[in-house]
C-alpha cells in the first residue's frame, strides 16, 4: 500500500526559533492520523509544509506522490484544507461560498448535502458575518470537503466549539473516512484523537515524541497498571505477599504492576489470611492517554527548564 | 481501500475551464461588491455627488473661438469626473481589495484550492469593468442638472469655494459670479453651521463597530 503522506527529516526555523527539529512521519492511504501537541509545538508549521504553504528549512515531503512545494492545481484538486484560521467572505452565505468553491473542482460533492452534513442547514442562507465562531468553523469544514478530496488536512478543526459542535464535526470526519479517505488532523484534545484517529502522533517542541495507536501510545508507562486498596485496621502493619511492594499514603496502599490480575489474586488471598474476606476499596486503573500525554509534556517542560 | 489515482480527465488549465472560472469569479466578486455598502458608496455615489455639486457651483461657460459653441463648465468637468470614477473603481478598489483579501487570509484560503491565479485576476478585472461602466453611465445620466443651484448651496463645498475665492481672486469676479459682494459673513455662518451640525451628528451616530449601528 502506498503512503498518502511521507515526511522525512523535516526541520523548520523561524530566525532563532526551531519550530520543527526533524520530523519523520508516514500516513497510509485511508488512515486517520491525529497530531497531538500543546500550543506552539509545531503542528501548524508541519501541516502547512505538507499543504505547500510553507517551505521546510530542510527535509523532504511527499503528499499524494508529489512534493508539496511543486504541487499544481491538479494536485490541489485532490486535497482538502481546513486552515487553523483564515479570513471569511463575510458578505456571502454558507451556501453561496460552498457552491463557489465547488466550482473549482472537477468532481465536487453536492453543495446542499455538504452544507447539511456540516450542520448548517438552518444557517445556509445567513450572511457569514452573522454566524457564530462554531458555525464559521463548519463553513471551513464544508469548504474543505466540497471538492471531494482524497486527503484532508484539518488544523484544530474543533478548537473553540461547544461539545455538540465537536461531535458533529467528528461525525463528518467519520463519514468522510468511511469512504476510504485519508485525514491528517491536529488537535490538543485527547478525546478527539482517541475518538477519530487510527494513530496518534505526539508532537512536542518540534519533535515527534511518539507515534502509535491510541492504545500503544506511552508504551512502557502504559503497560503499568495502578492497583490500590484501603488499609483497614486488620491489614495495618501486616507483611505483604512475596514480590509485592506498596507505597501507602492517606490510608491507601498503591502498587504499580505490569500484571495487575496476578497482583489482585495474591492480595485477595493475603487479605483473607489476615481476616478480611474482601479487599476494601480495591481498584485497578490503567493510565489514560491523557495521563501519558501530560507526563510527556511535563517531562519535556522539565527538560526545557534545564536547557 | 481506494487506490489513489489522479483524475486523468482533469486539465486545470483547459481554456474552457479558465473562461468558466473567470466568469464565476466575476459573478462572485460582483455579489460580494454589491453587498458591501462602503465599496458601493465610494465607487458610485461619491463621483456622482461630485459631478452634481461641481456642475452646480461652477456655472458659466468657456468661450471658444468665434462661431464655436461655448463649453459649459459643467460639461467640462464631466470627463474628469468619469476618469476619477473609473480610476477609483479600478486601480483603487482593485489594489485595496487584493491587499485586504491578503490581510484577512482570504487569498490563503483560495490558494489552497485548484482555482487558477489567472481566473482570480480575471474576476478582479471583470468586477472593475462592470463597476466602471456603471460609474460612467451614472455620471452621464446625472450630467448638468440645471436649477440645482439651490440644492448645491446647502452643501459646504460651495461656501468653501466662495471663501477661498474671496481670498485669492479680485473683486470683479464676485460681481460676475455672485452678483455683488463675496458674502463673507454668510460664508462664515454656513460653514460654522455645518461644523456644529456635523459634529453633533457624528457624536450621535458614531459607533466603534458596525454591528451596533
Ligand atoms: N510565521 C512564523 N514566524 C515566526 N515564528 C513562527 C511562525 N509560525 C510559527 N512560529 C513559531 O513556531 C513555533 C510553532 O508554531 P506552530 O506551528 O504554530 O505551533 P502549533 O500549531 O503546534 O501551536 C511557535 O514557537 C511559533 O511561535
Ligand atoms: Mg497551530
Amino acid at each position: 500500500m502506498t503512503a498518502a503522506i511521507t515526511a522525512t527529516g523535516i526541520t523548520k526555523r523561524y530566525g532563532p526559533v526551531e519550530a520543527l527539529r526533524g520530523v519523520d512521519l508516514e500516513v497510509a492511504q485511508g488512515e486517520v492520523l491525529a497530531l497531538l501537541g500543546p500550543n506552539g509545538a509545531g503542528k501548524t508549521t508541519f501541516v502547512e509544509i505538507l499543504e505547500g504553504f510553507r517551505q521546510p528549512t530542510s527535509g523532504s515531503a511527499s503528499v499524494l506522490g508529489i512534493d508539496p512545494a511543486t504541487g499544481d492545481a491538479a494536485w490541489r484538486a485532490r486535497l482538502g484544507i481546513v486552515l487553523q484560521s483564515a479570513g471569511f467572505f463575510e458578505a456571502l452565505t454558507p451556501r453561496e461560498i460552498t457552491a463557489h468553491f465547488a466550482s473549482f473542482y472537477p468532481t465536487p460533492l453536492d453543495v446542499d448535502s455538504v452544507v447539511e452534513m456540516v450542520g448548517l442547514k438552518e444557517k445556509r442562507d445567513a450572511r457569514c458575518k452573522n454566524l457564530s465562531g462554531g458555525q464559521k468553523r463548519r463553513v471551513d469544514l464544508a469548504l474543505g470537503i466540497v471538492g471531494n478530496p482524497e486527503l484532508i488536512f484539518l488544523d484544530e478543526p474543533t478548537t473553540g466549539l461547544d461539545p455538540q459542535g465537536r461531535r458533529q464535526i467528528w461525525e463528518v470526519v467519520r463519514n468522510f473516512t468511511a469512504l476510504g479517505k485519508t485525514v491528517l488532523l491536529t488537535t490538543h484534545y485527547l478525546d478527539e484523537a482517541e475518538q477519530l484517529a487510527d494513530r496518534v502522533g505526539v508532537i512536542i517542541k518540534g519533535r515527534l515524541a511518539e507515534v502509535g495507536t491510541p492504545r500503544e501510545i506511552g508504551g512502557r508507562q502504559r503497560a503499568m497498571a495502578r492497583v490500590s486498596f484501603s488499609v483497614s485496621p486488620q491489614l495495618q502493619g501486616k507483611t505483604l505477599p512475596e514480590g509485592l511492594a506498596v507505597s501507602t499514603s492517606g490510608g491507601v496502599a498503591t502498587l504499580m504492576t505490569a500484571e495487575p490480575g496476578r497482583a489482585v489474586v495474591a492480595l485477595t488471598h493475603w487479605a483473607e489470611a489476615q481476616g478480611e474476606d474482601e479487599l476494601p476499596g480495591l481498584s485497578v486503573t490503567w493510565p489514560s492517554l491523557e495521563d501519558i500525554y501530560l507526563q510527556m509534556v511535563g517531562a519535556s517542560e522539565a527538560e526545557g527548564a534545564m536547557e | 481501500m481506494t487506490a489513489t489515482i489522479a483524475n486523468p480527465a482533469f486539465r486545470p488549465n483547459a481554456p474552457g475551464r479558465l473562461v468558466r472560472l473567470s466568469f464565476e469569479r466575476t459573478r462572485f466578486e460582483l455579489q460580494t461588491f454589491f453587498r458591501t455598502p462602503e465599496q458601493v458608496f465610494f465607487t458610485f455615489l461619491l463621483p456622482v455627488l461630485f459631478v452634481l455639486i461641481f456642475s452646480t457651483i461652477f456655472s458659466g461657460a468657456i468661450d471658444g473661438p468665434p462661431g464655436a459653441e461655448p463649453v459649459q463648465f459643467a460639461q467640462y468637468f464631466v470627463p474628469g469626473m468619469i476618469a476619477t470614477g473609473v480610476v477609483s473603481a479600478t486601480f483603487a478598489s482593485l489594489a485595496m481589495t487584493v491587499a485586504m483579501e491578503q490581510h484577512e487570509g482570504l487569498l490563503r484560503r483560495l490558494s489552497g484550492t485548484p482555482l487558477p491565479r489567472s481566473a482570480y485576476f480575471a474576476g478582479k478585472v471583470g468586477l472593475a469593468l462592470v463597476t466602471s461602466f456603471l460609474d460612467v453611465v451614472l455620471i452621464l445620466y446625472n450630467e448638468v442638472p440645471s436649477g440645482l443651484k439651490a440644492v448645491a448651496s446647502i452643501f459646504p463645498l460651495k461656501w468653501m469655494v466662495q471663501g477661498f475665492r474671496y481670498v485669492f481672486l479680485p473683486e470683479w469676479v464676485a460681481q460676475d459670479d455672485y452678483g455683488g459682494g463675496w458674502q463673507v459673513e454668510q460664508v462664515f455662518l454656513v460653514l460654522f453651521a455645518w461644523f456644529v451640525a456635523s459634529f453633533l451628528l457624528a457624536r450621535f451616530f458614531f459607533r466603534w463597530n458596525r454591528e451596533q449601528a
